[in-house]
């Protein structure tokens, strides 16, 4: 073992060595540090990819647009035609929406399996290609709002997709373009969209059911290019490659990664560990308040162009397209010059992200208080072209920093915020427009505007940290792998370079912690020093904000607490163990209920708990809120006996009890740690603790600062003295 | 088997669908028989004011004469309000209206006009009142709607003219 005070060069090594590997996987991850990058072909060629993935993609997000697009236009003619209200189609509308938002969960669940994912592109164009189809028959409100949920729910899968399929598809040396490219497919959509429109119902007089068939015709035709597609291996490029590199360097040998073997995470935690990261916690509260200008600038901008300028539908079709083009320019440069300033600097991106976004509805606030114009089309053309960026830098950035399996997850999460806030932009902006009129709301904008410009850079200050801390996972995920695959020993329980933080107050701090299989160990520390909080890590109460817990070599950080026990993790929590509420062989059975039904065993471990505690049989029918304190530890410690867990959390046993009943339970956690259980006993009386331990581990202000034999412990005045002088104190304060 | 439920459900799914839908009446072209006269688009009236028309191929002379003709009926405008389904007549426009709904005579002229719906044989009407209009700033937007009904007072098809126009907010 070793003692971490007195080693500071075995520390200075590691953490250089750690340093070097991750200067390594920062290449591999495209980061090169130079603000260089090869053009884009050769990469390609180098890869031996081409150029289908993107255009099949973007082919799918421009008919993706038709839709909505044509819907927008022709709204007053379906008003008309099925004699409904604005309001009922608004409705009808808000529906669709609701349907936008809530579509990329589920779909980032079921692309959770990438086998599925060139299958979920094709068919989600497929549908909508068939929706858009069929809005040009619905004769009733009803089938109306059928069409649009249903446009609604494969519109709104596509952010779950199309950007995770693009960063698995293509290496990261070519990412930037390749999503601002992608980007620039979605927003020639919507400058051909209108037009489209515009020639339908013009030069071909069509109705707007007409227009709806032709376009989900075209859609129908457009989807079939999207065939070809195949599903992406993910993080080929990337996390993959970096697993196979680490690998070899470990192994010296070259082989495809190994299988997939850690406890995969669920849906839900797949997100609540992406919410834990710093820079995704940043971003999607930009994309939140960035959201809340996006819908309310789209439907102001139209009733201003109409009221301050009195253009006519067709008109504004015309403008909408032209600053789009506008916006298409933007990205093919944006594409370049921010793959090389990613290669050099991820921070840069996010950077200039923040300016753009802010610096963009400056130019709008402005356009929309010109007396001209043309130097309103100037001005708008500005904002549209800075705005434009935002979708391939932002993408670009969250994709890069986790794992390729999160992807899709992650580009749900974003498409989510940028929903949750357009619908508070809905109602926050519809007051303003009601007092200050259209061209007051165009000016409202830049509030939430240059709120989420400032909130997106400043992510750049974490997302250094955060393609490390991606880094580091990846690294020290495939290193155990090495171990478990040549049969060498892992700990039982590994938790290395553990935070964590209760809100703003971080309470452990780059904690390293490790137990042996069958082993028991002391964690000691003055009060507050973090030990429970370092239980709930484990246990998975709490969720670390960086570092990882492993169990027998798996990967547990941010698995559930209650999928944590049938692996063989109980915790026994200090002095709320029970259910006060229920008596003793009710909490018996609440302790079994993670074994399923089988009545007859958890009544032969009962009886066992019986046979092991006496006492808890004679008082089996009292409630466990009227028992004395060591009674409720002995039902407590009857969890282990039911559960027989691997490992045994134990959170102060011996808080308030009387030394015989301390005796009578420390001799049954021997007992228990005799049948192979590991077993840490978190204490705050040295003497107690050291009594049972020969391994013990010594916490101070949320930091380790002993780990070795406890002999070694109670030599250290330094340490154990606190310890003293806190329980002295509280000894005289009580004489006091 | 649950691949061929799935199928089954959505083969039947369609076939509802399209049974459901008679796409003999559905309307794919525009149809350009009328053009408005007055107000232009998007022009400013002040009350009262005119709006006119002209129609081709449709004869109004026989009214509300019971037939089902769809070359014969009359026009009804509808100020700022949706027109009624297509196939609907005129005693939708009462519906959800319970008062309306007891009495036998209503819908009656008066009834319409106070729902901002005028059912004529000529061309034009002349509106005195324009429906009070949302809150806001700037001029009041307004829109009229013509659709053509069948001499049973039936709505003929999903054809209906549209036209914008403004006019000076009222304090309210």
């Amino acid at each position: 073992m070793t003692e971490l005070l007195d080693a500071p060069t075995i520390l200075d090594a590691d953490q250089a060595a750690r340093a070097a590997r991750r200067a390594t996987a920062r290449q591999t991850l495209g980061v090169t540090g130079h603000e260089e990058s090869e053009p884009l072909r050769p990469v390609l060629k180098r890869f031996g990819l081409t150029p289908y993935t993107v255009t099949a993609l973007g082919l799918l997000s421009i008919v993706d647009t038709f839709q909505g697009q044509a819907f927008t236009i022709v709204t007053p003619e379906i008003s008309r035609a099925l004699g409904l209200g604005l309001g009922a189609l608004a409705g009808a509308r808000a529906l669709a929406f609701l349907a936008t938002v809530l579509a990329p969960l589920p779909m980032a669940a079921l692309a959770q399996k990438r086998s599925r994912m060139a299958m979920l592109c094709i068919i989600t164009g497929v549908a909508w290609s068939v929706i858009t189809l069929t809005t040009g028959f619905v004769t009733s409100l009803l089938a109306l709002i059928a069409v649009l949920a249903f446009d609604g729910l494969s519109t709104g899968s596509v952010s779950a997709l199309h950007v995770p399929y693009l960063s698995d598809a293509y290496p990261p040396q070519a990412r930037v373009r390749i999503l601002s490219l992608y980007t620039s497919f979605t927003t020639l959509g919507t400058v051909l969209s209108p037009l489209f429109v515009s020639l339908l119902t013009g030069p071909f007089d069509l109705t707007w059911r007409g227009v709806f068939v032709i376009m989900g015709a075209t859609s129908l035709g457009a989807s079939m290019f999207s065939l070809g597609l195949r599903n992406p291996e993910a993080g080929k490029f990337d996390t993959e490659l970096l697993r196979e590199e680490e690998h070899e360097r470990v192994t010296g040998e070259h082989e495809e990664a190994i299988a997939e073997e850690d406890i995969a995470l669920g849906f839900f935690e797949i997100v609540r560990r992406l919410l834990l990261i710093p820079t995704i916690q940043r971003i999607v509260v930009g994309y939140f308040v960035f959201g809340i200008l996006l819908i309310p600038f789209a439907t102001f901008l139209s009733a201003f162009l109409q009221q301050r300028w009195g253009l006519s539908a067709s008109q504004r079709g015309l403008f909408f397209s032209g600053t789009n083009a506008i916006g298409i320019l933007a990205l093919i440069a944006f594409g370049s010059r921010a793959e090389k300033e990613f290669a050099s600097d991820p921070a840069k991106v996010l950077g200039q992200v923040g300016i753009a976004v802010g610096a963009a509805v400056t130019c709008i606030a402005l356009g929309g208080l010109m007396p001209v114009f043309v130097l309103t089309c100037v001005f708008f053309a500005a904002g549209q072209a800075l705005i434009a960026i935002l979708t391939p830098g932002l993408n670009a950035s969250v994709m890069s920093i986790v794992d390729a399996r999160f992807r899709p997850h992650a580009a749900a999460l974003a498409g989510i915020f940028i929903a949750g806030g357009s619908m508070l932009g809905i109602l926050l902006l519809s007051s303003v427009n009601t007092r200050y009129g259209t061209t007051g709301s165009m000016v409202a904008l830049i509030f939430p505007g240059v709120g989420a410009g400032l909130i997106i850079r400043s992510a750049r200050k974490l997302i250094n940290k955060d393609l490390d801390r991606m880094i580091d996972e990846i690294l020290e995920t495939e290193d155990v792998r090495v171990i478990k695959q040549r049969g060498g020993k892992l700990p039982m329980l590994q938790a290395k370079g553990v935070d964590f933080s209760y809100g703003q107050l971080q309470v452990l701090f780059d904690v390293d912690f490790t137990v042996d299989q069958g082993e028991m160990v002391a964690l000691l520390g003055t009060n507050g020093a973090g030990k429970s909080t370092l239980l709930k890590v484990v246990s998975g109460i709490g969720l670390p904000s960086k570092g990882t817990v492993r169990f027998r070599g798996e990967d547990i950080t941010y698995l559930d607490a209650e999928r944590r026990v049938p692996l063989g993790i109980t915790q026994v929590p200090g002095g709320r163990a029970v259910f006060g509420t229920m008596d003793v062989v009710e909490n018996l059975r609440t302790f079994g209920y993670t074994l399923g039904r089988d009545k007859k065993r958890i009544d032969g471990l009962i009886d066992e708990c019986f046979e092991a505690f006496p006492r808890l049989y004679e008082r089996r029918t009292s409630l466990a809120a009227t028992m004395s304190g060591g009674e409720q530890q002995m039902l407590g410690l009857s969890k282990a006996l039911i559960l027989q867990p691997k490992l045994l959390l134990i959170d102060e046993l011996s808080l308030g009890l009387a030394p015989v009943i301390v005796g009578q339970l420390l001799e049954m956690v021997r007992k228990i740690n005799e049948t192979g259980t590991a077993v840490v006993l978190v204490e705050q009386s040295v003497n107690i603790a050291l009594s049972l331990v020969d391994h013990a581990y010594f916490m101070e202000k949320g930091e380790m600062r002993f780990d070795g034999p406890a002999q070694q412990l109670l030599e250290r005045d330094d340490l154990l003295r606190a310890v003293f002088l806190e329980g002295a104190s509280k000894h005289e304060e009580a004489q006091a | 088997m649950r691949r061929r439920m799935c199928a089954l459900l959505l083969c039947a799914l369609t076939a509802t669908s399209a049974s459901a839908c008679d796409v003999s009446r559905l309307q794919f072209k525009n149809d350009h028989r009328l053009s408005f006269e007055t107000p232009k688009d998007r022009q400013k009236v002040s009350t009262p004011f005119t709006i006119s028309w002209s129609m081709k191929d449709f004869d109004t002379s026989g009214g509300l004469d019971g037939t089902t003709d769809d070359h014969h009926g009359v026009f009804a405008v509808f100020v700022d309000r949706a027109p009624m389904p297509v196939g609907k007549d005129i005693k939708w426009i009462g519906h959800g209206d319970t008062s309306c709904q007891r009495d036998p005579r209503c819908p009656d002229k008066e009834y319409l006009n106070s729902k901002g719906v005028y059912i004529t044989q000529d061309s034009s009407i002349s509106l005195d009142t324009l429906p009070p209009a949302p809150d806001g700033v700037g001029d009041e937007e307004h829109y009229v709607n013509v659709v053509l009904l069948n001499g049973k007072g039936q709505r003929i098809g999903e054809t209906g003219w549209y036209r914008e126009f403004t006019s000076k907010r009222r304090s309210s």
